[in-house]
């Protein structure tokens, strides 16, 4: 394989070097090291070695001219009758600053070499890969969001939380926008979180039935709902006013209840509509339905309807309300008083 | 308009002030005879002489120290510091000295200098005659610091800066002084402090210096093929910066890359980012890149060499990754 010896750049802006003369001549054995010819710049004479062992060959450049920096002028083949040293010296890739500069203008020409050269990256360069920090996708903790998407939404009032619940990809960004305000207009958003419970309603029929003859009362399984509900509420909310938005009937008919479960039951009326709604009782007891969705105005909605002879109590809350934990709670709760009433007045 | 390299506009703004000023003198290593490794200064000798162009001996600190001395005393010098690689070699004389004396005298004295040296890498110089140290100037008050990115960015820049009754470095990128732009015949001078917006775009701010502004051109044009409007801007002068401008792009697009030649750690890079973060967080719709010169001593290998700095596909890659929210 033959070695091109080429005229080194000695200066800084030096487009030619003085070929001063040869040390050695064609045909010579050369050992690495050697000096082969000397050069002289504006600044300086120098001799230029053999990079490696062979012999002198093929030089095209005479003594006392002036060579282009790069240009190659001799080879250092390593047998004389060598096939390659008879190729003609390319004129080989210099370091003028000129095209030098050119290739680095157009970069891209040399990003793409640079991709052959590590075929196995996928990336151009291994440069500042390592410094790309990519998101990792999140479903929990703190949301992950741009500083001005965060800032929009505030000013719009809009949740995050509503991006995430709809499963969209962290983090969210400004083209996260129209969809977060699509989500955020749809007022009767479908209630995500569903859990239902069966109970025996015996006892509550035979409680029902004991207390309006031995007391001579017309209570109502309506009113026994919403107070063992509204008790069940205050349990885990621990708030001050327990609002019940009943509803009942294949129609749905509307009755609201301020804190039922504070009266005994004979003494419980029905409220204006102007309370703070805590939970709908959608009451389907007085009809075959077991469901039946209405417009939904409340975070927490329970639906009571027959299932041969049991109760079927269902329970839909948002997420944002209630944890899942807290809402089996309450449904369990409010099951059991209603599957023992008789325990909860005592 | 005519159309001359950045090596000659260098040489025009100089032999222009120096007609003008006859206190201004230049001195340092092969500046006379030689007229720079680079040629720079070619010709410039011939016209003023040897007591104006004066060829030191190999001591940057000594000769620095001179020009310190001599622009307290009255003269304005320019230093030839021939590599910005030996800058360590007058850190004192010019960050505990020249950096310091107006300050320090009360405002009785100041130091009219103009440090000329150079930077960036991929000419196969090695380590220690490639390094792009302007950040570390950049750090000490008292010091300007002026990246000129094109012929006409070097005279206006050149010709403010000799003006200046500070210190004030100059970094050339030793790269481009064989490139060409057209520059007015007629003269002109560049503020210090004011970026210039050269590509004005709506989707990403892309802020480069010196030969990054030419790679962040490119890639603001093959961004543009992809329907990507990205704004290019040259803050000219890292100290002092011109944090408006940059601010109010990134307000405008919400994203931004910064691009420099030098290490991007501890860099211009990182001291503009961090700007941004400060004054346009709010704005901000990916957190903000930076691409500077990788964290190595800059290789002799050109194939090595040529990946640590930052290239118009990189900005351009980036800048996809960046707006298709993978970032």
């Amino acid at each position: 394989m033959a070695h091109e010896i080429i005229m080194p750049a000695l200066g800084m802006a030096q487009e030619t070097g003085r070929l001063v003369a040869w040390l050695k001549s064609e045909g010579d054995a050369v050992k690495k090291g050697e000096p082969l010819m000397e050069v002289e710049t504006d600044k300086s004479t120098m001799e230029v070695e053999a990079p490696k062992d062979g012999f002198l060959a093929n030089i095209s450049a005479a003594e006392n001219t002036d060579i282009p920096v790069g240009e190659v002028v001799a080879l250092i083949v390593e047998n004389l009758d060598d096939e390659s040293s008879k190729i003609q010296p390319i004129s080989s890739k210099t370091i003028k600053n000129n095209e030098e500069k050119e290739q680095i203008g157009s970069n891209i020409e040399t990003a793409s070499n640079k991709e052959e050269i590590f075929s196995d990256s996928s990336t151009p360069s291994i440069s500042s890969d390592k410094e790309i920090i990519k998101p990792s996708a999140t479903t929990e903790g703190k949301i992950l969001a741009s500083p001005k998407l965060r800032s929009l939404a505030a000013k719009e009032q809009l949740s995050l939380i509503k991006l995430r619940q709809a499963g969209h990809k962290e983090p969210f960004k400004v083209a996260d926008l129209p969809a977060l305000r699509q989500l955020s207009s749809q007022s009767n958003m479908p209630l995500r979180n569903n859990a239902t419970s069966l109970i025996n309603k015996s006892s509550f029929m035979i409680f029902l039935l004991e207390i309006n003859s031995a007391a001579k009362l017309e209570i109502s399984s309506e009113l026994v709902f919403v107070s063992f509900i509204s008790s069940s509420l205050r349990l885990l909310f621990n708030e001050e006013n327990i609002g019940i938005h009943y509803k009942s009937g294949s129609d749905l008919q509307s009755i609201f209840y301020q804190d039922p479960d504070k009266y005994q039951l004979e003494n419980i009326t029905p409220h204006d509509a102007d309370i703070q709604i805590t939970a709908e009782v959608c009451d389907l007891t007085s009809t075959d339905l077991i469901q039946l969705s209405g417009e939904i105005n409340s975070d927490i909605i329970f639906t009571i309807s027959n299932f041969s002879e049991q109760f079927l109590i269902s329970l839909d809350w948002q997420p944002n309300r209630i944890s899942q934990e807290n809402a089996l709670v309450l449904l369990r709760d409010v099951s059991s008083r209603i599957k023992s009433p008789l325990k909860q007045l005592l | 308009m005519r159309e001359i390299t950045f090596g000659a506009a260098v040489n025009e703004a100089i032999s222009e002030e120096m007609r003008l000023d006859n206190s201004i003198i230049v001195l340092g290593e092969d500046v006379a005879e030689a007229g720079t490794p680079f040629k720079v200064l070619s010709g410039l000798v011939e016209e003023f002489g040897t007591d104006r162009v004066v060829d030191t001996p190999i001591s940057e600190p000594g000769f620095t120290g001179i020009a310190v001395g001599a622009a307290i005393t009255g003269l304005r010098p320019i230093v030839d510091i021939m590599f910005g690689d030996f800058l360590f070699l007058i850190m004192d004389q010019l960050c505990n000295q020249a950096a310091k004396t107006h300050y320090m005298s009360g405002g009785k004295l100041s130091v009219p200098m103009v440090l000329r040296t150079n930077m960036g890498a991929t000419r196969r110089s090695a380590a220690q005659h490639s390094q792009s140290l302007h950040s570390l100037v950049a750090h000490i008050p008292g010091l300007k610091v002026a990246m000129p990115s094109s012929a006409y960015e070097a005279k206006g820049l050149m010709k403010t800066a000799i003006r200046d009754n500070n210190p004030v470095v100059i970094f050339e990128d030793k790269l481009m002084y064989n490139d060409k732009a057209e520059v007015p015949e007629e003269e002109y001078l560049i503020n210090f402090g004011e970026a210039n917006i050269l590509h004005p775009g709506t989707d990403i701010t892309l802020i480069a210096t010196s030969s990054m502004v030419q790679q962040a051109e490119i890639a603001a044009n093959t961004l543009a093929d992809q329907n990507i409007s990205a704004e290019v801007i040259d803050p000219r002068t890292i100290s002092p910066l011109d944090e408006n401008t940059l601010i109010n792009s990134v307000k405008k697009t919400s994203h931004a890359i910064v691009i420099d030649e030098g290490h991007q750690n501890f860099g211009v890079t990182a001291e503009i980012a961090a700007r941004i973060s400060e004054k346009a967080f709010y704005y901000l719709d990916a957190p903000v890149q930076r691409l500077g010169a990788m964290d190595v001593p800059v290789p002799f290998s050109p194939v090595l060499e040529d990946l640590t700095v930052p290239t118009a596909q990189q900005i351009h890659d980036r800048a996809v990754m960046v707006l298709k929210g993978e970032i």
